[in-house]
């Protein structure tokens, strides 16, 4: 609008041509920007909106579009009054409040200790670093063969601690899902050193040698100087870490597909076999919007929550 | 893939085309949506046919999961059958390597859901059947078989049937039975059980077939994860191990109890089994841990004779053999058994419905391959296990095998119309049913309750 009103105001009375320079600039930019745009569409606003609509249907997948059937909030009715679903929400939550902080605190620590001066620096790494690389499925592999209840080397460990009843961990109801914590901590832990140490490199080393000549104390530096200076670290990982945990799905499908008896049943984990197995589109996506939901919350929680303490 | 990307394609355009319209808009072009990506794969369809017609020879592809040997059986098959019937073409097309049928229900539901014509496909459960045959995936056979004046129920051990029709050939039978390892019974000087012998039975052979402590102990018995060995009765003796007539969860029966706790007292009491914590959490399976010796005995049905000759993957050296599947009590009538199996079925998409089902009648009822137990009753069983074991009899019990899996007797009580759509979700209720009681400690009572309700809740999500 800005434009025109300019041009008319110079008061030309020349027909200018149509291809001015702004406007052959904007079309050159938008085919530029077209294909991308297209592109994102495509494969993600449709999609949304489609999965939105989806949830308000039945629909067996098999049957083609044609067997799309509107249900209007039915499914979200019984998602209300589904045990499965409040029992992999649960679940959902307990991996999410025990992982996220463990492997961030666990990861920092291991952060500040590699920074400071100890030998090897980059040996340890690359070290810690590769659990987070590897491939899930290898990893559950070999846990699966670590958590083996007779003869696992985690119960023989515990048992030669003089626990003479070791819990059974992937064979059992209560364990189960703390086994897969133990995975996603140990797992996640490179990451946060990573990025840890990025955060540590970036704090000047004169804000150190200031606080040192004014007599402070390695805590107080480190009180005062490094943990607030982590603080958009800390906010980014804890960000990250919170979303990706609630969509936890490849540790628990390789390790035991959500059983004994739902006990690690989560969220995506849920959603796929309801969508996959059971063929229940409609009732697969309002579940996916409900997980949606719940992590713009948090999300949402989280940053009001970081905004104020940084 | 090709159908929902015309249709997602087509939606788009329409929604570009009606822009940010009202509501009404929207739902109107999203109604067309379907209609036009129909059409579309309609023409695609005929444009197929067309060319198939036009050709002399027909080509109809077999969806499979086999793999090795079975493979090379199969293309045996298939050779013959083109020279009896020159004009039809098939092709195997295994869709997984790995032999898991898990994987290979997967990518078949995949096909069927973007609408690739599919002809002929393999099935390893009656379940399996219905459930595509509910969801219109399967062509109905009926009239094909009328032609051929076929009746299933006394040409095979086992017809899947939904809504009262018939939706797939069975050409491989799999009766249930107990693999009993010889040494271990000759060792505990018992006989080899026969008709008649009961789960208490079964569980006293356990307890005085279990030797050995730690890493070197042999169980007496083993039972697997999937929802058969969670209650076998339910499989032999009733109509439908998860389902009434009147399509209510029949987990309230009294066997589900029974046999729970059979469970328990031989995990526990005999410790004669390895417990469900031990199989669930070190990922053990049924053939390994028989085959290995580690159990002496597991219930178990006929398939299980391919691995036993297959000592490449599973060396040993005992001679196994074979027992009926034990019953409740006394009273269940001798031969009361439960049949697994391998069904064939006709694609609702297929364009060459004649053809396909002229290949599965051929693999249903040939005996020049045996691949495995054939599911016609007609098959000569001296020559099908001759030709299955060969001169291996030093790992395979032909006589007790004979009795066992080729009796006159062995009948089904189980009513393959009483499946639906959901059987496989029923079966998961099952199997986490027994977890529960297990692990969680629930008394049976608490177990079926359990079942019960999630039974109740699946079915009511699939009524609406």
């Amino acid at each position: 609008m800005a434009s025109v009103s300019r041009d008319l105001g110079a008061g030309e009375t020349r027909r200018r041509p149509f291809w001015t320079n702004r406007r052959k600039e904007a079309a050159i930019g938008i085919a530029f920007a077209a294909p991308e745009f297209l592109g994102i569409v495509l494969l993600g606003v449709f999609p949304l909106f489609f999965s939105l609509y989806l949830s308000f249907t039945e629909w067996n997948l098999v049957g083609g579009l044609k067997a799309i059937r509107f249900v209007g909030l039915d499914n979200y009715v019984a998602l209300f009054q589904d045990k499965t679903f409040y029992l992999s929400l649960k679940n959902n939550l307990v991996y999410t409040i025990i992982t996220v902080p463990v492997s961030m605190f666990i990861g920092f620590v291991f952060a500040v200790l590699i920074h400071s001066k100890v030998y090897l620096r980059d040996y340890f790494k690359v070290v810690f670093f590769i659990p987070y690389i590897a491939t899930t499925v290898a990893v559950a592999t070999v846990f699966s063969a670590l958590f083996h209840p007779s003869s696992g080397p985690v119960n023989n460990l515990l048992m030669s601690l003089g626990i003479a009843d070791p819990p059974r961990w992937l064979g059992s109801t209560d364990f189960a899902l703390w086994a897969i914590i133990i995975v996603a901590v140990w797992q996640g832990i490179g990451y946060n050193i990573v990025i840890y140490l990025a955060g540590l490199t970036t704090i000047p080393e004169d804000l150190y040698e200031a606080a040192e000549i004014d007599g402070a104390s390695w805590l107080q530096r480190f009180y005062r100087i490094t943990l607030p200076m982590l603080g958009p670290t800390t906010f980014f990982l804890s960000i990250t870490a919170i979303v990706a945990s609630f969509k936890v799905f490849d540790l628990v499908a390789f390790l035991t597909e959500g059983g004994p008896n739902n006990s690690t049943n989560v969220l995506v984990y849920y959603i796929f076999e309801e969508g996959f197995q059971n063929f229940r589109m409609g009732y697969a996506s309002a579940l996916s919007w409900m997980l949606f939901l719940i992590i713009a919350v948090v999300t949402a929680v989280t940053w009001k929550a970081q905004k104020k303490q940084f | 893939m090709k159908a929902t990307k015309l249709a997602l394609t087509s939606a788009l355009v329409a929604m570009a085309l009606a822009g940010c319209g009202s509501n009404a808009d929207n739902k109107e072009s999203g109604a067309n949506t379907p209609n036009n990506g129909g059409t579309k794969e309609t023409n695609a369809a005929e444009d197929a046919k067309d060319s198939g017609a036009s050709g002399e020879k027909v080509t109809i592809k077999y969806y499979n999961w086999d793999n090795g040997a079975n493979q090379e059986k199969l293309a045996t098959i298939i050779a013959n059958f083109e020279q009896a019937n020159p004009t039809i073409d098939v092709e195997s097309v295994p869709l997984v390597t790995t032999g898991s049928t898990t994987d290979f229900y997967k990518k078949l539901d995949l096909m069927a859901a973007s609408g690739d014509p599919l002809d002929v496909m393999a099935f390893s459960h009656v379940d399996f059947v219905s459930e595509r045959a509910a969801r219109g995936v399967l062509a109905p056979l009926d009239e094909l078989l009328k032609a051929d004046s076929i009746n299933v129920d006394d040409a095979f051990y086992m017809t899947p049937k939904y809504d009262g029709k018939v939706y797939g050939l069975q050409d491989i039978s799999s009766p249930w039975l107990v693999a009993i390892n010889k040494k271990a019974l000759d060792a505990a000087g018992l006989p080899v059980p026969t008709w008649g012998w009961t789960w208490d039975d079964f569980r006293d052979y356990a307890k005085k077939m279990t030797t050995g402590e730690g890493d070197a102990k042999q169980y007496g018995a083993f039972f697997h994860t999937w929802g058969e060995y969670a209650n076998p009765v339910a499989y032999s003796e009733l109509p439908h191990p998860y389902l009434t007539k009147d399509q209510t969860p029949a987990f309230g029966d009294k066997s589900f109890a029974d046999f729970f706790n059979l469970r328990r007292a031989m995990e526990k009491e005999d410790q004669s089994a390895k417990s469900l914590s031990d199989t669930v959490g070190a990922k053990l399976r049924y053939d390994t841990e028989f085959l290995n010796g580690k159990a002496a005995m597991i219930p178990i049905a006929t398939f299980i004779v391919n691995k036993i000759l297959d000592t490449t993957n599973f060396p040993h050296d005992f001679q196994t053999v074979f027992a009926p599947l034990p019953a409740s009590s006394n009273d269940v009538p001798v031969g009361t058994s439960y049949i697994g199996g391998h069904y064939l079925s006709v694609g609702e998409s297929s364009e060459h419905k004649a053809e396909a089902y002229a290949f599965i009648k051929y693999m249903a009822t040939q005996t020049d391959v045996v691949v495995d137990f054939p599911g016609s009753k007609a098959a000569d069983k001296n020559k099908v296990m001759t030709a299955l074991v060969g001169d291996k009899t030093n790992l395979v019990d032909l006589e007790s095998l004979g009795a066992t899996a080729f009796d006159s007797r062995i009948k089904t009580v189980y009513e393959p119309s009483y499946s639906t759509s959901y059987s496989g979700e029923l079966k998961t209720v099952l199997e986490n049913g027994l977890s529960a009681f297990l692990l969680d400690d629930l008394t049976a009572e608490e177990a079926q309750k359990q079942m019960t309700d999630e039974a109740n809740a699946i079915i009511a999500k699939n009524k609406k």
